[in-house]
């Protein structure tokens, strides 16, 4: 190992992150680290499964010798590692496949999992507690809305409703609620009660000093014009007027957003070009300062009546939560590292006897998206790392601050920053610049964007935008190709949009276009088209099918991409609300309607096939009742390729869903929504959001959708964080620059701090988007009429690459040393053929022969015949008659003749010891069954005397087990299994002629019921009949079956 | 071990340490099958060789219930007719059979019941030592958990000889000091166990037969034969010690491997977890996601399905996932997956109709009123007689309108309005009997009433076994009433007093919840692919057999970390750890791979949820020179796109119509409006007149909230204070109308978010009830609200009237400006007439005011009310300054006819039938959107007439 075996590395776009991380975890193998020594982490499953294949395949590659080899040796000197060869490496991976169970390569959620698991019980969680699914978590958060309001105060809400919607009275109570929740909770969990309490209001005017000060406005005077001999100035008599008019209607924000407060607040000493005097002034500032107060209060109330929400809303879906054995990822960090208390990892526990064994190596991957949350869970064991020194463990760590676009998940790209002050023993950062990945010409069009981000013009009149940008710039390193490859790089412009027209069509229609010539120039590239938003992905695939191109997304959609999956989710719909007949419209005009044997008139009135399809589900489930629909999809001319590929999927997840225990088709909808399904092929054009195409690459990119602001939306909440690994020390509900101005000591930050955060992720989200190329990169802008640049992303390319006015084919700019050949060499071999669309190759089976799990049946449980009553099957089985039953048949089974028969009370009862505990309750059964012995008929039937005819020879079976194949009437066979109370063979000269089948019936049965109790067994005998003449070979003519009744001592032959 | 790991060993504190008195290995004959062909087949023929047709005395074992019922029938095939057929049972069974427990055992529940009394006993320090916050924890839910970890654990350890006093010493190193003391305390509570079992003259069922095998309360009249029995727990080990001689194991392997086998037949762990396994690379396929491991069995099948018969080819299902995508690959090759999992009760019919009632019992709330009542076999039996109305309907139309709590003594609204629900929740109350009783009793009572309630919904035909759903109906039925008679039976000592009815049942299910039906047999006629889990693979018979999920964690599993007994800790006990899984895992994937002519494994690369997946490790267990292969075998292939070309266009679908359009005579003003905004929205909801229902709303939805509000001002229009100047009279009055609105409406505690709109609602009438006094102030008088023309009023187009109908919220006069046309606007953002009416280029958009001139003439006509009136809204919404009187500024007559001409326009369009444009609208609600085919790759076609 080098000098210090820790390692912090900065490694930008493409510069083989990956590549570093698997070098390190090679290079510990090599020195023979074991793997469960080495807890690697990362973000996404896909990231996660990533690392370890490339650390196989490097070996695999390695142990093959040559350039791997060789590559694999360098990277292990750099480490400090001695060189390896290829047998060494192909011991080594031998070595490691079969210990695949010991490596810790995780995503952080799945190391926290874990640990949540092995120590459930020591952080108060429900033992067994899984992760809940999206759509299961919303309903969760809905039933503890309503918890928390069922518990709240209704004064108390009615005052947060008011303060969230700024004194109006909205309607949507759920719906504001659950924003506050979606959007506040995150920021509730990281920080003290106190955070929330940071603006605060200074005084204002009492009732009759507002009254003065009003008056006072009244009577200030105005500046005149003309030197001070004209009239009073209009702009000034005006905005007088507004004032006095927002005094009075108690609108302070728009008091202090417009006119001369306005300007005072920004420190200028004119308005409207007219000195504000000190006369001004002193009529002004008090109701400045009382609007200030009117302002904050209201901020104050508001911060406060959303604490008081949330920390309510906690409790119930805490609550819930427990009840459903059900928790959150957000949930875990909070578990691990509470805010008040001391974090898991540092708690005294053992944590490496319970989780098998010690951590020595910490290997961090896209560390810029590590949540604050998290990073507390994990530094107490990367500071024992790290302050370990005996040299035996260490600490790695990669990331890249540019391309931290998970802030909305927490992410903190500062913890990356000031990871060299937190621990002192890291050697300097390494920063990778060198990309591996793209042409000198993509890299250079990122280098003109970033470069001089800090002067952009998009970022015009907004500081805090522009300072986000500077710091960017200042952060930036110019970008290096490592290989030589062709390029090429474009700024379109698409055509104005048509009257009405959304003004995205044009941008995304030139997109579909761009790639269209591209696939046809370059059969063999990958292309994708990224998109800031999921909203259009589908639009997107579907202007590309128009132009022949085939394309598919990355990361998945729910299915309500395929008509086919919307009739079955209507259908579905209709199932559980038979009212609902535009569900049933939608079912009956469609293709559907045909395989479920519905037409127009069920349209209109649909509560039969309502009632139907609620049956239907309760039998064969989701899975199975869909897949009873899908030949007819693959049959209906209405759907094509796209339907039936997405049928199949909402098969599977029918299946998948079916092991929920959930009987309302609602619950379903609501889980196929929630649920993205990827679309499996590897179509040459991928449609994905910025977000998605993390981590991959394609060889052209093609960015259509620029013309929107840095931020999608306004941010509801306000936080200020100032150290990154530390708790949120203030949170506030967001309000505009203007009203935060007022509060520059604390809200003002705060909003300068969100600002700055947005943009830089905005910026991020620009990086990762234009780093995805390898080669090539179109990128897409909305047309313009005026030329000045707009405060969006394509504002941003159009300062840092070309405003135009556009070339004839739109062309804002193109790189000069674009090159026409820009794509990468062709592969050898055959193309791989077009993915087959024929439904899956299905198995074509005989009909059965000799089927295994054979049919069983036993004569005993076919009492009352072939059909079963519930009741029966309801019937206590250990009740009462049970155990006395099984004792007297036990008792029976000694009897063999009368005649021999001589055992004594003692020792019958001691038989029966095991069966019936209870000394009385044998003794009762006992005399039960002598009295059943005494009785005419059993005597008749017990006595070998009066059974034998003359030369007849008897042989008696009792309780004899059989098991036998009899063939069925319908060609089939039955496996016949039990046993026989008693059989008697008989034997005339050593020949079989006879037999008769025994059942003791124990229950109490009077005399007058005797016949209705053997027409009820009949079934089982003719069975025990049936069976006896197979086993002996007699015709079932030969064979008797006879039911004796104990109690009444009744015995009755079964009519042959 | 290598220096490293030792070294790991003393960090955390392992310590060599004598596990509890290892077993003496039974002396037992063994006999070697060998694995050139399925075991269970040769296991069949040497036992009818050696014991020819008399297995009468004979207890053989096996390890799963599926390789018992297998042996049966071979056996039975294989034997002469009138043999005596032996006892078969599973190496589970064998100890109960061989040993006589001194006291009854405790059911799984009486266990838990037990363990929770003990670990209530607990001081609170102890109980804070096994789980932390568990003394505060007072519901039933989270100690039941607890006492069900604490069993599992308990049952975990004690076949194996072992019991918590033993993990005090052995469960920790000196360094784990925590570990220790949570052992101690559970080894008190487990002292409590034991005492709380005995008072109710019980036993664990472990503890019983150590004790059992302790006092020499052995059968031994019986011969014994173990069948593939490669582990067994320390318990049975003592057992078959204790036969002496009168044991065999017939072992799935060659007598050449003798030295992988201990004396009773038991793997020797150290000689197969390292031994490589004969897995042709062709035989193993990877494949990325269940679906697709699921489409390359279907591949192998289709190959194999030339030479092999359904029933001779059998599914391993090693991953529980792969299970539905094959199910459903089967069923479309017209072909059954017999999974032996059986159908989970939990899936079953009657199982539901419990869980749903115990739900419903427990919260009596409205969702679950709903959902009990949507269970098909509950449905028909609330329904009313006639059974007009489905009982979903009833409920979602009283939800719309009232948004209940729930069942109550008096359900708001009005009594037509009431009286289907009521009736429905009346029936429901006499179905559930007496479980519907908000009394306590005890288990006994409730199981009766569990039994009735069942036997009243399934009692009425007999079950026919030979159709599939009554026979798992059947199957499901009979084990809850095993499940319910084993509740009746646990001793009220444990109970712990009387229980709620939800409370029982919750107890009964909880207990089922792993419980399920055993699939059909085979059918003649039906082909059936059998599909075993991957412990019941070794013995398996079929020829042909494929493995989905031959993944590591599912084969073997591992453990890496545990809550009790980390891998390290069960190695130390002797318990069975991960090198004993890797042993026992190489062994059954070698039988499996050896014993037959094809076999195939299949491995995925991702869960469904997308979880990176690796392939089990025993597909290395091969030699070196191999394995990189096998490596780049599960390595993603460097995938290259498929050609972007796309020759077959999607068919595009018509936007969804009917054939038969029914004539519309009449239109209301309002729909104008529709029909301007989407011709195809008015085709739906106008034309076809179509619903939606959904009863998942929680609070009023922007419509009711509308109807409500309207109605407060309909009364307010109609009372004595409607012209009063004082806006407090207004108030109060609008206020007290509000609140005995929603109390008739929607009952005394109407839901948390209802109450709080009312609470909107009235903030915002506060600000109407000053801006309507000002209003009256300065003359206007209401003249007629919520006024309506019975007929409507015809109105001209081309020479053929059509009806214009609707209703005038409010009609105001003044004596000297004339009169006016109100219409009231609960929306968020107090909307402005004039905009809302035209566009910017002055086309109409909405022609509901100017149509309402047209409406009102008759009124106008009967009052002799002249002149152009104004027109406008009065908009109720959020924020207070949005709150006003909005009237149209300087609308003449030649606007009015303007707007009539739009409105004979529309009318000829919808004449035309030209419905079939989506327009400007983008619905919201789901079904809506699937008919605008908002969000779909394929857009319907626009256009056509009707
Ligand atoms: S053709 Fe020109 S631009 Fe293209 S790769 Fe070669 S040098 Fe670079």
């Amino acid at each position: 190992m080098s000098a210090s075996p820790h390692r912090l590395i900065l490694a930008s776009a493409g510069t083989g992150k990956t590549y570093q991380l698997s070098g390190r975890f090679l290079a510990l193998l090599f020195a023979g680290v074991e793997p469960e020594r080495i807890l690697a982490t990362t973000f996404t499953r896909k990231a996660a499964g990533e690392i370890l294949d490339r650390v196989l395949r490097r070996l695999v590659d390695a142990s093959a010798g040559a350039g791997a080899l060789r590559a694999l040796n360098q990277q292990l000197e750099a480490e400090g590692v001695a060189p390896v060869d290829a047998a060494r490496c192909t011991e080594l991976l031998a070595e490691l496949v079969r210990g695949l169970h010991r490596f810790r390569i995780r995503t952080l959620d799945a190391f926290f999992v874990h640990l949540a698991r092995v120590f459930a019980l020591e952080l108060a969680l429900p033992p067994e507690w899984r992760i809940l699914d999206e759509d299961e978590d919303k309903v969760l958060r809905r039933d503890s809305i309503s918890d928390a309001l069922a518990r709240a105060e209704r004064d108390e809400v009615i005052e947060l409703l008011r303060a969230l919607q700024k004194s109006g009275a909205s309607k949507a109570i759920e719906r504001t609620l659950l924003a506050t929740v979606d959007e506040g909770r995150s920021a509730f969990l990281d920080s003290h009660a106190a955070a929330w309490d940071r603006v605060s209001a200074p005084d204002g005017l009492d009732d009759e000093r507002l009254a003065q000060a009003l008056e006072d406005l009244e009577t200030m005077e105005l500046p005149r014009t003309r030197g001070g001999k004209g009239p009073e100035a209009k702009t000034w008599i005006r905005a007088r007027d507004e004032l006095i008019e927002a005094v009075r209607a108690e609108t302070w924000v728009q008091m202090v957003d417009k006119g001369i407060l306005k300007k005072i607040l920004e420190g200028e000493t004119t308005y409207s070009s007219q000195d504000i005097t000190q006369h001004h002034m002193d009529v002004l500032l008090p109701l400045l300062a009382h609007a200030r107060h009117e302002i904050l209060s209201e901020v104050q109330r508001q911060n406060a009546a959303t604490l008081a929400w949330l920390d309510r809303f906690e409790a119930a879906y805490a609550e819930r939560k427990d009840l459903d054995g059900g928790l959150v990822f957000d949930d875990l960090p909070r578990a691990l590292a509470p805010l008040d208390g001391v974090p898991l990892a540092a708690s005294g526990f053992d944590l490496w006897f319970r989780l098998d064994g010690r951590v020595d190596h910490l290997l961090l991957d896209e560390f810029q998206d590590t949540a604050p949350s998290q990073w507390r869970v994990l530094e107490p064991l990367a500071e024992e790392i790290v302050s370990d020194g005996t040299g035996e463990r260490s600490f790695f760590c990669v990331g890249d601050v540019k391309q931290s676009i998970y802030a909305w998940r927490s992410g903190e790209p500062r913890l990356l920053a000031e990871m060299p002050e937190r621990f002192r023993h890291l050697p300097d950062a390494t920063e990778l610049s060198q990309s591996w990945r793209s042409s000198q010409v993509v890299l250079s069009t990122v280098d003109l964007v970033f470069q001089r981000i800090g002067d952009n013009a998009a970022f015009e009149g907004q500081r805090s935008y522009r300072d986000a940008a500077r710091k960017w710039q200042e952060d930036y390193r110019p970008h290096i190709a490592a290989r030589e490859l062709p390029g090429a790089a474009w700024l379109l412009e698409a055509r104005p949009p048509h009257d009405d027209e959304d003004p995205d069509v044009p941008t995304l229609e030139l997109a579909a276009e761009r790639a269209a010539a591209i696939a046809s120039e370059a059969p063999h590239a990958t292309i994708a088209v990224l998109l800031r938003r999921n909203a259009h992905v589908a639009r997107m695939i579907y202007l590309l099918r128009q132009r022949g191109l085939r394309a598919s997304s990355e990361g998945g959609n729910p299915l309500l991409d395929s008509a086919a999956v919307l009739h079955a989710l209507s259908a579905l719909h209709l199932a559980d609300h038979p009212g609902d007949t535009s569900a049933a419209f939608h079912v009956c005009t469609s293709p559907l309607a045909a395989i479920l044997g519905v037409g127009e008139r069920d349209a209109l009135a649909p509560a039969a096939l309502s009632r139907r399809l609620r049956d239907d589900l309760a039998r064969l489930g989701f899975g199975e009742l869909l897949g009873t629909l899908l030949p007819a999809v693959h049959a209906a001319e209405g759907y094509g390729a796209w339907d039936r590929k997405r049928f199949a999927q909402l098969v599977d997840l029918g299946y998948a869903f079916d092991r929920r225990e959930e009987l309302r088709a609602d619950a379903f909808l609501a889980f196929v929504r929630d649920t993205p399904v990827e679309d499996p092929s590897s179509t040459q054009v991928k449609v994905m959001t910025t977000h998605a195409a993390k981590g991959l690459e394609f060889d052209a990119v093609i960015l259509p959708e620029l013309d929107l602001r840095f931020l999608l939306r306004d941010f509801s909440v306000l936080r200020r964080r100032p150290v990154a690994a530390k708790e949120l020390t203030g949170v506030s509900c967001s309000r505009s620059h203007a009203v935060c101005e007022l509060d520059p000591d604390e809200l003002a930050p705060m909003r300068h701090e969100e600002d700055v955060r947005a943009v830089r992720e905005a910026l991020c989200l620009l990086y990762v988007g234009l780093t995805r190329a390898a080669h090539r990169l179109d990128i897409i802008v909305r047309h313009r009429k005026q030329p000045r640049i707009p405060g969006t992303y394509a504002g941003v390319l159009r300062d840092a690459l070309g405003n135009g006015p556009a070339t004839e084919g739109g062309v804002l700019w193109h790189h000069p040393e674009s090159c026409e050949a820009w794509w990468p060499p062709p592969p050898q071999g055959e193309p791989p053929a077009p993915e087959d669309e024929e439904p899956d190759r299905l198995p074509r089976f005989r009909k059965p022969t000799h089927p295994r799990a054979l049919p069983r049946r036993s004569p005993s449980a076919e009492e009352g015949g072939a059909l079963l009553a519930v009741e029966d099957l309801l019937r206590p089985r250990r009740a009462g008659g049970f155990t006395r039953g099984t004792l007297i048949h036990r008792w029976l089974e000694e009897v063999e003749w009368l005649e021999d028969f001589g055992a004594g009370d003692d020792e019958l009862s001691a038989l029966g010891h095991g069966i019936e505990r209870d000394e009385a309750a044998r003794r009762e059964a006992l005399t039960a069954f002598r009295a059943a012995l005494a009785g005419e008929e059993l005597q008749a039937l017990l006595t070998r005397a009066r059974q034998a005819g003359a030369d007849e020879e008897l042989e008696v079976w009792r309780e004899r087990g059989f098991s036998e194949i009899v063939p069925d009437p319908d060609g089939g066979e039955t496996l016949w299994t039990g046993s026989f109370d008693r059989v008697v063979l008989r034997r005339r000269g050593g020949e079989l002629t006879g037999a008769e089948v025994l059942d003791y019936k124990t229950d109490r049965v009077a005399a007058a019921g005797v016949e209705a109790r053997a027409a009820f067994y009949a079934p089982q005998l003719a069975g025990y009949r049936r069976v006896l003449a197979r086993m002996t070979g007699l015709a079932e003519e030969a064979v008797a079956a006879t039911l004796v009744f104990l109690e009444p001592g009744v015995v009755r032959r079964l009519p042959r | 071990m290598s220096p490293r790991k030792r070294e790991a060993d003393a960090a955390t504190g392992m310590l060599p340490f004598d596990a509890p008195a290892a077993p003496p290995t039974p002396r037992v004959r063994r006999v070697f099958l060998g694995w050139d062909r399925p075991p269970l087949a040769a296991a069949a023929e040497w036992l009818l060789r050696e014991r020819e047709a008399d297995l009468g005395e004979l207890l053989i074992a096996l390890p799963g219930g599926r390789a018992r019922r297998r042996l049966g029938e071979l056996l039975a095939r294989g034997a002469t007719a009138g043999w005596r057929p032996p006892r078969l049972v599973t190496q589970g069974e064998l100890v109960d059979e061989l040993l006589q427990l001194e006291r009854p055992a405790a059911g799984r529940l009486a266990r838990t019941l037990a363990w929770r009394h003990a670990l209530e006993a607990l001081p609170a320090r102890d109980l804070e030592r096994i789980a932390r916050g568990a003394t505060e924890r007072r519901d039933t839910e989270a100690r039941l958990r607890l006492a069900d970890t604490v069993r599992t654990l308990h049952g975990l350890l004690a076949p194996e000889g072992l019991d918590f006093d033993a993990l005090v010493d052995a469960g920790s190193g000196p360094e784990q000091e925590d570990e220790r003391s949570r052992w101690a305390a559970l080894a008190r509570a487990q002292a409590t166990y034991r005492e709380v079992l005995a008072r109710e003259d019980l036993v664990d069922p472990h503890e019983g037969r150590r004790a059992a095998i302790d006092a020499g309360r052995i059968r031994r009249d019986r011969d014994v034969v173990l069948v593939g029995v490669a582990d067994m727990n320390h318990l049975l080990a003592r057992t078959l010690a204790e036969l002496d001689e009168r044991a065999t194991a017939l072992v799935a392997a060659p007598a050449e491997l003798a030295d992988g086998f201990d004396a009773a037949g038991r793997l020797f762990p150290a000689f197969w977890s390292t031994r490589d396994v004969p897995l042709d690379v062709e035989r193993w396929h990877v494949e990325e996601k269940p679906s697709d491991q699921a489409d390359r069995i279907s591949t192998l099948l289709a190959g194999w399905s030339e030479r092999y018969a359904a029933e001779e080819i059998t599914i391993g299902l090693a991953d529980d996932e792969v299970a539905p995508y094959l199910e459903r690959r089967l069923r479309a090759a017209g072909a059954r997956m017999r999974n032996a999992a059986g159908t989970p009760l939990v899936r079953t019919r009657p199982y539901r109709v419990l869980a749903a009632a115990a739900r419903f019992l427990e919260r009596r709330g409205f969702p679950e009123l709903a959902t009990l009542v949507r269970h098909p076999d509950l449905a028909p039996l609330v329904a009313d007689e006639d059974a007009k109305r489905d009982p979903a309907e009833v409920l979602d139309r009283y939800h719309e309108e009232h948004l209940p709590h729930g069942p109550s003594e008096d359900w708001p609204g009005a009594p037509a309005d009431t009286r289907g629900v009521r009736e429905l929740h009346e029936r429901l109350v006499a179905l559930l009997g007496a479980l519907a009783g908000k009394r306590k009793a005890e288990l006994g009572a409730w199981a009766e009433a569990t039994r009735e309630l069942l036997g009243t919904v399934y009692g009425a035909a007999p079950l026919d076994p030979e159709v599939e759903d009554e026979r798992v109906l059947a199957g499901a039925i009979t084990r809850l009433a095993e499940g319910i008679e084993e509740l009746a039976a646990v001793p009220a000592g444990l109970v712990g007093g009387k229980l709620l009815a939800h409370e029982a049942l919750a107890l009964l299910l909880r207990q089922l919840r792993g419980a399920s039906v055993a699939p059909a047999p085979a059918r003649p006629e039906e082909p059936t692919v059998e599909a075993l889990g991957w412990l019941e693979l070794a013995l398996d018979d079929a020829p042909a057999l494929v493995v989905a999920g031959f993944n590591e964690g599912r084969v073997p599993e591992s453990v890496q970390g545990d809550a009790f007994l980390p891998d390290a800790l069960r190695t130390k006990l002797g318990l069975p750890d991960n090198d004993a899984r890797l042993a026992r895992d190489v062994y059954a994937t070698t039988v499996l791979l050896s014993a037959r002519p094809d076999a195939a494994l299949v491995t995925g690369r991702r869960a469904r949820d997308g979880d990176p997946l690796v392939p089990s490790r025993i597909a290395f267990h091969a030699p070196e020179d191999e394995v990189a292969e096998r490596v780049r075998r599960f390595l993603p292939p460097e995938t290259r796109p498929e050609p972007a070309r796309d020759e077959g266009a999607d068919p595009v679908a018509p936007l969804p119509r009917l054939r038969e359009t029914p004539r519309v005579d009449r239109m209301s003003v309002t729909s104008f409006g529709d029909y301007l905004t989407s011709p195809y929205l008015f085709y739906l909801r106008r034309v076809l007149r179509l619903r939606t229902r959904d009863d998942s709303a929680r609070e009023l939805d922007p419509l009711r909230f509308g109807n409500f509000g309207h109605a407060v001002l309909q009364a307010f229009g109609e009372s004595e204070v409607r012209d009063s100047p004082l806006a407090d009279v207004i108030e109060d009055f609008l206020s007290q109308k509000a609140d005995d609105l929603a109390r008739a409406t929607f009952g005394k505690t109407p839901l948390p978010a209802v109450a709080l709109q009312l609470e909107q609602l009235k903030y915002r009438l506060r600000r109407f009830a000053q801006v309507q006094a000002w209003r009256a102030a300065k003359g206007w008088r209401v003249q007629a609200v919520e006024w309506r023309p019975d007929e409507g009023v015809p109105f001209d187009v081309d020479g053929e009237a059509i009806r214009i109908t609707g209703r005038i919220d409010r009609i105001d006069v003044h004596p000297d400006e004339g009169w006016a046309i109100l219409d009231y606007k609960t929306s968020e953002a107090g909307a402005d007439p004039a905009k809302t009416a035209r566009g910017r280029d002055g086309t109409w958009r909405n022609l509901q005011l100017p149509l309402y001139r047209l409406l009102a003439e008759p009124l106008a006509r009967q009052h002799g009310l002249e002149g152009t009136p104004q027109v406008g809204y009065v908009t109720i919404a959020r924020e207070a300054e949005d709150i006003a009187f909005k009237l149209v500024d300087g609308w003449t007559d030649a606007d009015f006819e303007d707007a009539y001409s739009a409105a004979a326009d529309v009318v000829r369009k919808v004449r035309r039938g030209e419905f079939f444009e989506l327009g400007g609208y983008v619905p919201s609600e789901p079904v809506l959107r699937a008919l605008f085919g908002e969000g779909l790759l394929h857009r319907p076609a626009e256009g056509g007439v009707a």
